[in-house]
């Protein structure tokens, strides 16, 4: 489903990458988890998948649906398939959430050939996930993430994927400001939705999504390549021992090239 | 020499102008009218060296060749055109109000039934037959409230008619009165008019209103350019309540200025709304004077200006007396190479402690070939007051823009829900769900044709 060559990023004006020279690929159905310290790289390969303008890529290719995902504009992305829920959400007053999430819905259904939503379809397909999710209905009366709390702002990532139906679900840390009830409502919300033409891509600090939504892989994210690919016990290790021991066996693997 | 021979074209202009308006006017008024113009011609023409006209090029107002409105002509034009006219139908035939509407500057239609007695909603016309006293009274006590300043004095010496609203003490309205001027240039004509007129808004002790001021005009098509004076006075005595929404929609090639002033004794509270969308040059003067204790403005703004347009909103608040509050935040939206100006000036007299004042200007830059000027002034000579003030310029959000288009919005569709949502909450500030909705129409119709520009 999403193959991801070579790629070489950093960000637009800058010569330094960020990504240097990251391979992935991610078969329909499988959930990816991907780990690592900060700075790494995490977030700017959740924004070059989705399309953000303030990334150039110098090198390498990305592959989705068998198309090449790098010359789509960032909707066209999301029409396919794509859906990143972002880390930092953007909170925009003004624009009402209901309003927001139909429009949203209704272009991506008609940029897949699907009939639009009316209005009383939507409603009932925005309640039924909400209930999921365990927020109220005078959510969506409010402007879109504007004024909400941190873990308001990621349950709102997570009823957007659930009305957008993406092929492939990228969450960027979405477990970060989530307390426990939250989170365990969201992993249940996401198990529900694996499905065998899903695929999944989570970005996390930390193991415990991880014990609740199980991987197939764990991937860890070090200077800008993936250097260690597992399953969950990847995690596991990582939850105890930190990232310290990576750096030892990254300068052996130099050390062995050399 | 130049300037000299400006100057004497213009006087000798101004004082042809006079001579359009009838002869058998009364004496008092005739006078009033010639010792107005005199003043008018007395002061040397605004030019960007003045610092209030910095940003302002008033030339356009000087060298046209006017000629005044005439009410015939008006009358017959708004017979003739206003029922084609399907953006308006909404508007005229609003449920539940008291209604005045204007052609070209001149009264054509009131609708004041169920009036409480004593109130009046009428024109000062038809006042200067049935009761010309009261518009003498008010006229002489006009004149001495303010230094002279041209375009008001040019308004005094050629006005030709206006709205006197008059609610005597503790008459609250139901019904909010909706003020319509319509323009538009006549079928076969080939030069400017213009139109001048005054309105009087007088609320007395705890008399309560709410005032629709509309200015539209007809015809964007025409490329003939109309000019609208007007100048506005408001008095809200002890406790009352005015509740002022504005709206202008001239056309692209209008001179639109608007002067108003507005005086508030001892807690007494002024609301004023205004949004301003049309006119080649529109600027609209607002001085504010919290004259008594405890009184209240609040101002909200909004201007969406496009092409080569350019819209002022120079805005003086006065606290005199102790414990009075006003509160400002007003906004801006400007594409192409049109400008928007704004001034926040804010005095706080030594005697007004106690005082609130806060005020926020905020401005969306939609091209870099369009202008922002924002000068908010904070004037403060007492120590015990709460006040703040900011500016702010900024252009459309890139964050916010990805992240509507990474949920399939298009590029476009993204930026027009983003330039929307920023004037959102002035047009929502507008609680009366009538004026709200076709205020909200007219400004999403400019916002959308802005919008429209981007995509191509």
């Amino acid at each position: 489903m999403l193959e991801i060559r070579d790629l070489t990023v950093a960000i637009d004006g800058e010569s330094t990458p960020i990504l240097k020279g990251l391979n992935l690929s991610i078969n329909s159905g499988k959930v990816h988890a991907i780990m690592g310290p900060n700075g790494s790289g995490k977030s700017t390969l959740s924004h070059v998948l989705a399309g953000h303008t303030g990334y150039s890529v110098l090198q390498g290719s990305i592959q989705f649906m068998g198309q090449d995902l790098l010359v789509l504009a960032p909707e066209e992305r999301a029409i396919l398939g794509i859906f990143l829920a972002f880390q930092y959400p953007v909170a925009i007053p003004g624009i009402n959430n209901m309003y927001f999430l139909k429009e949203a819905c209704n272009r991506i259904r008609q940029g897949r050939h699907e009939k639009s939503l009316d209005a009383v379809d939507f409603l009932a397909q925005v309640r039924t996930h909400l209930k999921q999710i365990g927020l109220d209905e005078s959510f969506l009366k409010r402007s879109l993430n504007d004024g909400f709390s941190g873990g308001e702002k990621k349950s709102n990532e997570i009823l957007q994927m659930l009305m957008l139906q993406p092929k492939l679900a990228i969450l960027d840390e979405t477990d970060s400001g989530l307390d426990i009830d939250a989170l365990q409502a969201i992993s249940k919300v996401i198990n529900q939705q694996r499905t065998p033409q899903r695929s999944w891509l989570l970005v996390t600090h930390y193991q415990r999504l991880l014990s609740y939504i199980q991987p197939d892989y764990v991937h860890i994210l070090y200077k800008g390549r993936i250097v260690k690919t597992g399953d969950h016990n990847l995690a596991l290790r990582l939850e105890k021992e930190g990232y310290g021991w990576l750096q030892a066996e990254a300068t052996h693997t130099v050390e062995g090239h050399d | 020499m130049v300037m000299d021979r400006q100057q004497a074209d213009w006087q000798a202009h101004c004082q042809g102008l006079l001579q359009q308006i009838g002869c058998r006017e009364a004496t008092w008024l005739k006078d009033w009218r010639h010792q107005h113009l005199e003043q008018a011609l007395a002061l040397s023409f605004p030019n960007r060296r003045h610092e209030i006209w910095r940003y302002t090029d008033m030339t356009a107002w000087r060298s046209a060749d006017l000629s005044l409105s005439l009410p015939l002509e008006a009358l017959r034009a708004y017979q003739n055109t206003i029922h084609k006219e399907t953006v308006l139908a909404q508007l005229l035939k609003m449920p539940s109000v008291y209604r005045a509407v204007f052609y070209n500057g001149h009264l054509q239609q009131t609708h004041t039934q169920d009036l409480p007695s004593q109130a009046i909603i009428s024109n000062w016309t038809t006042l200067l037959q049935q009761n010309p006293e009261l518009v003498q009274d008010i006229c002489t006590r006009l004149q001495y409230k303010e230094s002279a300043q041209l375009f008001k004095s040019l308004n005094y010496a050629l006005m030709q008619d206006g709205l006197l609203i008059y609610l005597p003490k503790g008459v609250q309205l139901k019904q909010p009165i909706v003020m319509v001027s319509l323009h538009k240039v006549g079928e076969k004509s080939t030069a400017p008019t213009l139109s001048c007129n005054q309105h009087w808004i007088y609320l007395e002790e705890g008399a309560k209103a709410v005032v629709w001021q509309v200015s539209i005009g007809l015809d964007a098509q025409n490329n003939i350019a109309y000019y609208h004076n007007v100048a506005t006075d408001i008095q809200l005595a002890r406790g009352a309540q005015l509740t002022h929404y504005q709206l202008q929609s001239h056309t692209q090639q209008a001179q639109h200025l608007s002067m108003q002033r507005v005086e508030l004794q001892r807690d007494s509270q002024l609301e004023q709304h205004s949004i301003a969308l049309g006119g080649r040059l529109a600027r609209q003067e607002d001085q504010i004077i919290l004259q008594g204790e405890g009184a209240q403005a609040c101002v909200s703004g909004l201007t969406v200006t496009m092409g080569c347009q350019q819209v002022d909103h120079d805005l003086n608040i006065q606290h005199i007396a102790p414990h009075t509050t006003s509160k400002t935040t007003c906004k801006a939206i400007a594409a192409q190479r049109s400008k928007s100006v704004f001034k926040g000036g804010i005095h706080i007299c030594p005697h007004a402690h106690g005082t609130q004042a806060h005020l926020q200007n905020t401005n969306l830059l939609l091209d870099p070939t369009a202008e922002i000027n924002t000068k908010p002034e904070l004037n403060i000579e007492n120590n015990d007051v709460q006040c703040s003030h900011g500016a702010v310029v900024g252009s459309v959000d890139q964050e916010a823009k990805h992240y509507l288009q990474s949920r399939g919005l298009s590029k476009q569709e993204a930026y027009r829900l983003l330039v929307n949502a920023f004037a959102k909450d002035r047009l929502q500030a507008i609680h009366h769900p009538s004026i709200y909705s076709v205020t909200e129409q007219m400004t999403l119709d400019k916002l959308t044709r802005i919008a429209e520009l981007n995509l191509s």
